[in-house]
C-alpha cells in the first residue's frame, strides 16, 4: 500500500532522513518511532507530499505521489499533529468543507458527521466555532474528517496528543477497525506503550536513518533482551549507537 | 529595566537568527524583493523630485504652496498613522500569542506594556518609513540640503511616529477595559467606529467642498490660506513640517536651528507624556483589559437556518464545481466572521462615500475651475480613474495579497486534497477579481455619474478599470504566491510585511504607469491635437501596442511566477 524507496530528505546539506526504504501492506498498522528531531515528521511530510524528496520516491497503492499527486492525495487521510483549522468554520462546516474538496457524496458526509461526531462526543459543539474547540476536540475533528472520504493509507502523526483516556480508547478501537477493513495506517508517535499495544510491525528511526524494521518480538531476538518496547528503545537511540548495531538489526525490506 | 532589555535581547537574538538561517533561495527572493523596492522607491523619488522641482521654480506662490502641501502630506501620514495604530495595538498588545506567554512569566505589566509598544511603533511605522523614504529624499534633493538634514528628519520621525502609537494604545487601554466582554468582536468593532468617526473629522478637516469654492472666487490668497489647515497649530503633523521647512528653508532663507530645536522639543515632549499617560494607566487597565479579552462571552454558535445570510449565500454556489464551491464558502464564512477583517472593509466603504461625496462638489465648481486649469474635465475623469483603482489596489494589498499566506498554517486539509495546487491560486483570483470588478465599475460608474463625465471618457475610463482590475488582482494573488509568510496569521501584518509593501508600491507605479499612457492620448485628443498629429499618425500603433503588452505583462507574469513558486513550495 505504502512504498518508500531509497528516499532521502536534505536540507540545505542537511540530511533529515537518509535513504529510507519501507514496504507496508494493505491492513497493516506500522508504527513509526524515534527520538525528537530523528526524521519522523519529514517522513511523514514526504509521504503526503508537502516535502519533495531530495532522492528516492514515494508510492501510494502504486502511485507516485510527485508523478501523480491528485490520485495519491485521494488515498490518504492526514491527521497532522498540530491542527491548525480555520477557526473561523464551525465543527460541521469543517467536515463538510473537506467532504466537499475529496467530492465526497451529501449522504457519505452525513454518515460520517453522525458516526464519529457521536463516537468522539462532538455533537454537542458541532455548530460551535473551531476557536472554541479544545486541543483535544480539534484533535477528534481532524480524525473524523480523516475518516470521512475512507482513505485507503492514513497518516497520523502524533494522534494522542491532548485526548483524554476515554478518546484514546476509542481512537485504539477505530484504528483497528480500520485495519482489519482493509486500511493501513501509519502512526508516528512518542508513545511507546500505544506502539507496543497497536503495531503490527514498528520502524525505528534515529538521526534520519532507519535503525530497525520489525515486530517488537523481533526487536527483542535481535538485541537478544528482555524488557519493555521502552527499554529496547532507548537502548537503541542511545547516543553512541551508531551502524554497528544496525548491522544486526534489520532495515531493508526484503520484499519488492 | 533588566527583563525589558532581556526581551528585546531575545527579540534581537531572533531576528538575527532568523536572517542567518535564511535558506539560499530565500535569501535570493528576499534579495530580489530589496532590488525592486530599491527601484520603485527611486522611481517614486524621480516623480516627487520633479513635482517640487516645479514648484520650486514658480516665482511666487511655489515655495509656500509646496510648504502647504507638504503640510497636508503630514496630516495625512499622521491620521493614517492613528489609523494604523488604533488597529495593530489590539492585535499585538492584547491578541498576541506572545502576550499570553508573558503574563505567566515573572514580569511586571508595565514591561510588557513598554514591549509591546515598541512592537506597535515598529510595526505601523515601517511601512511608512519606506513609503515616505522618495518623499524625504525629493523633498531633501529640491531644497538642495546639506547631509545634516537626513538625520535631523530622524530625530524628528522618531517622537513623530511614538505619537499616534501612544494615542491608539491610550485609547485602546480604555476600550478593553470598560467594554463588556465579548472578546475581539466587540472591541474591533468599536475600534473601527472610533475609525471612522477619525476619518470623517479628518474628512471635514480637509473639506474639498471649500476649496473649490475659493477656487470659485478665483481668489489665490484665499486658496493659499485655506490649504493652511494643513498646518493647525494643534496638530502634531504641522510641528513636524514645521521642523522640517526650519532646516530646509529652499529660497525662503538660512536653517533656522533654534526653531528646529523648538519644534523635536514640542514633538517629543508630547511624545514623552502621551508614554507617560500610558504609564499612568497601564497598572489599572492593561492587566483589566487583557482578560476581558480573553473572555469569550458568546459560544461562538453559528445558525444552521436556510435563511441565514451566508447559508444562503452557500446555496447559491452550488451552480459551481464542487472542490471551487468549498473554498468560496470556506472564504466567504472566515471573512465576514471576523469582525478585523469586516470591519475594515466596511471603514474603506465609508471613505469611498466621502470621496463621491466630495466629487459632488467638484463638479459643482469645474465650470469655475477650468477658468484656472485648461482641460479640467478630462483632468478630473483621469483623477477620478486614478482615485478609483488608487482605493482598489488598497482593498487588493490589504484583503487579497494575505489570502494564500492564510492557507500555508491549513495546509495540511486543502493542500492534501485531491485536486491541483494551482486550483487554490485560480480560486483565490477569481474571487479577488469578481469582487473586484464589482467594487471598481460600481464606484467607477457612480462617480463618473456624480461628475458627469463625458460619453466617450466613460467608456475609456471603465475599459481601463476592467483591464486594471485583472492587472491589480494578479499583482496582489501572484505576489501572494512568490512572496507567502506562512509564520504568521494576522493578514493586516501580512500585508505590512516585504511582500505587502512590494506590492502596494509596484501597484501604485503600475497604476502610475497606465494612467500617464491613458493620459496623453485624452489630454492631446482635449486640446484637438490628436487625430492627425504628427504622433499619431507615425506612433499610433506602437503606442497602442507597447501599452497592450505592458497591460498583458503585468496580468500575466505576476501569475506565471506565482504559480510557479507556488507548485514548488514546500511546507
Amino acid at each position: 500500500m505504502l512504498r518508500i524507496d531509497n528516499v532521502t530528505k536534505k536540507f540545505d546539506g542537511f540530511t533529515a532522513v537518509d535513504n529510507l526504504e519501507l514496504l507496508i501492506p494493505r491492513g497493516q498498522l506500522f508504527c513509526f518511532l524515534g527520538p525528537n528531531g530523528a526524521g519522523k515528521t519529514t517522513t511523514i511530510k514526504m509521504i503526503t507530499g508537502m516535502l519533495r524528496p531530495t532522492e528516492g520516491c514515494v508510492q501510494i497503492d502504486g502511485i507516485d505521489n510527485q508523478q501523480n499527486p491528485v490520485e495519491a492525495k485521494r488515498r490518504i487521510g492526514f491527521i497532522p499533529d498540530t491542527p491548525y483549522l480555520y477557526e473561523k468554520l464551525s465543527g460541521r462546516e469543517f467536515l463538510h468543507f473537506v467532504g466537499d474538496l475529496f467530492k465526497v457524496p451529501e449522504p457519505q458526509k452525513e454518515e460520517a458527521f453522525a458516526k464519529y461526531f457521536s463516537t468522539f462526543g462532538l455533537m454537542d459543539a458541532a455548530d460551535q466555532l473551531i476557536e472554541n474547540y479544545s486541543h483535544g476536540m480539534r484533535q477528534k475533528l481532524c480524525f473524523s474528517v480523516a475518516f470521512m472520504h475512507r482513505p485507503q493509507l492514513l497518516v497520523i502523526d502524533e494522534p494522542m496528543v491532548g485526548l483524554d483516556p476515554r478518546s484514546m480508547r476509542t481512537l485504539k478501537n477505530l484504528l483497528r477497525e480500520y485495519c482489519r477493513d482493509g486500511g493501513t495506517v501509519f502512526l508516528s508517535t512518542h508513545l511507546l506503550p500505544i506502539a507496543e499495544e497497536l503495531a503490527d510491525r514498528l520502524g525505528i528511526i534515529t538521526k534520519s536513518k532507519l535503525r530497525f524494521l520489525g515486530t517488537t518480538a523481533e526487536l527483542r531476538t535481535n538485541l537478544a533482551r528482555e524488557g519493555s518496547l521502552e527499554d529496547l528503545f532507548l537502548e537503541l537511540t542511545e547516543d553512541g549507537c551508531t551502524d554497528p548495531v544496525a548491522d544486526v538489526i534489520p532495515t531493508r525490506e526484503v520484499t519488492a | 529595566m533588566r527583563h525589558n532589555s532581556l526581551i528585546l535581547w531575545t527579540k534581537w537574538r531572533s531576528a538575527r537568527n532568523a536572517i542567518r538561517n535564511m535558506e539560499g533561495v530565500m535569501k535570493f527572493h528576499v534579495s530580489a524583493a530589496f532590488i525592486v523596492l530599491s527601484v520603485i522607491v527611486g522611481a517614486f523619488t524621480f516623480v516627487f523630485w520633479r513635482v517640487f522641482a516645479f514648484l520650486m521654480d514658480q516665482a511666487v506662490f511655489g515655495p509656500p504652496l509646496m510648504d502647504r502641501l507638504v503640510g497636508i502630506v503630514f496630516l495625512a501620514f499622521f491620521s493614517m498613522l492613528v489609523f494604523s495604530n488604533l488597529i495593530i495595538t489590539l492585535s499585538t498588545t492584547y491578541i498576541s500569542r506572545e502576550v499570553d506567554f508573558l503574563m505567566v512569566q515573572p514580569i511586571g505589566f508595565s514591561t510588557i506594556f513598554r514591549q509591546k509598544l515598541l512592537e506597535s511603533i515598529v510595526y505601523s511605522s515601517w511601512a511608512f518609513a519606506l513609503l515616505s523614504l522618495p518623499f524625504f529624499l525629493a523633498f531633501g534633493i529640491s531644497r538642495q540640503v546639506g547631509w545634516h538634514f537626513y538625520p535631523l528628519v530622524i530625530l524628528l520621525l522618531i517622537p513623530f511616529l511614538t505619537i499616534p502609537a501612544a494615542l491608539g494604545s491610550i485609547v485602546t487601554m480604555l476600550v478593553t477595559a470598560f467594554l463588556p466582554a465579548r472578546r475581539t468582536r466587540t472591541l474591533v468593532v468599536v475600534l473601527a467606529v472610533m475609525s471612522a468617526i477619525l476619518a470623517y473629522v479628518l474628512a471635514r478637516l480637509m473639506n474639498f467642498r471649500a476649496l473649490f469654492q475659493q477656487a470659485e472666487d478665483g481668489n489665490f490668497t484665499q486658496i493659499m490660506s485655506f490649504l493652511e489647515f494643513g498646518s493647525s497649530p494643534l496638530v502634531p503633523s504641522s510641528w513636524m513640517m514645521k521642523g522640517l521647512l526650519s532646516i530646509a528653508p529652499g529660497t525662503l532663507g538660512s536653517p533656522d536651528f533654534a526653531s528646529y530645536l523648538y519644534w523635536l522639543g514640542m514633538l517629543s515632549a508630547t511624545a514623552l507624556f502621551l508614554i507617560q499617560v500610558n504609564e499612568w494607566l497601564v497598572p489599572s487597565l492593561y492587566y483589566r483589559g487583557w482578560c476581558l479579552t480573553k473572555d469569550s462571552g458568546n459560544s461562538g454558535e453559528t445558525s444552521r437556518s436556510r435563511f441565514a445570510p451566508l447559508n444562503f449565500v452557500d446555496r447559491l454556489l452550488r451552480v459551481l464545481p464542487v472542490q471551487l464551491r468549498a473554498l468560496f464558502s470556506k472564504d466567504m464564512k472566515t471573512f465576514w466572521r471576523d469582525p478585523a477583517q469586516w470591519t475594515q472593509l466596511v471603514i474603506l466603504m465609508g471613505l469611498m462615500a466621502i470621496y463621491i461625496a466630495n466629487l459632488r462638489s467638484a463638479r459643482r465648481y469645474s465650470s469655475t475651475v477650468e477658468f484656472l486649469v485648461t482641460d479640467w474635465k478630462a483632468m478630473l475623469s483621469l483623477f477620478n480613474l486614478g482615485a478609483t483603482c488608487f482605493i482598489l489596489s488598497i482593498l487588493t494589498t490589504r484583503f487579497v495579497y494575505p489570502m494564500l499566506s492564510l492557507e500555508g498554517r491549513q495546509f495540511w486539509s486543502v493542500g492534501l486534497a485531491p485536486m491541483k495546487r494551482a486550483t487554490i491560486v485560480w480560486q483565490k483570483y477569481s474571487l479577488c477579481l469578481v469582487t473586484a470588478l464589482l467594487l471598481a465599475v460600481g464606484l467607477l460608474t457612480l462617480s463618473n455619474q456624480v461628475l458627469r463625465v463625458e460619453p466617450y471618457l466613460r467608456w475609456i475610463s471603465l475599459a481601463c478599470t476592467v483591464v486594471m482590475a485583472f492587472a491589480l488582482s494578479s499583482l496582489s494573488i501572484g505576489f501572494g504566491a512568490l512572496l507567502p509568510n506562512f509564520r504568521e496569521d494576522n493578514p493586516a501584518r501580512i500585508a505590512n510585511g516585504i511582500g505587502g509593501t512590494a506590492n502596494a508600491l509596484l501597484s501604485m507605479a503600475y497604476i502610475g504607469v497606465t494612467l500617464a499612457l491613458v493620459g496623453m492620448p485624452i489630454y492631446l485628443h482635449s486640446k484637438g491635437e490628436l487625430f492627425g498629429s504628427h504622433f499619431w499618425n507615425n506612433w499610433a500603433v506602437v503606442y497602442i501596442a507597447g501599452g497592450v503588452l505592458f497591460q498583458l505583462g503585468v496580468i500575466f507574469v505576476p501569475m506565471v511566477l506565482g504559480l510557479r513558486k507556488w507548485n514548488r513550495l514546500e511546507f
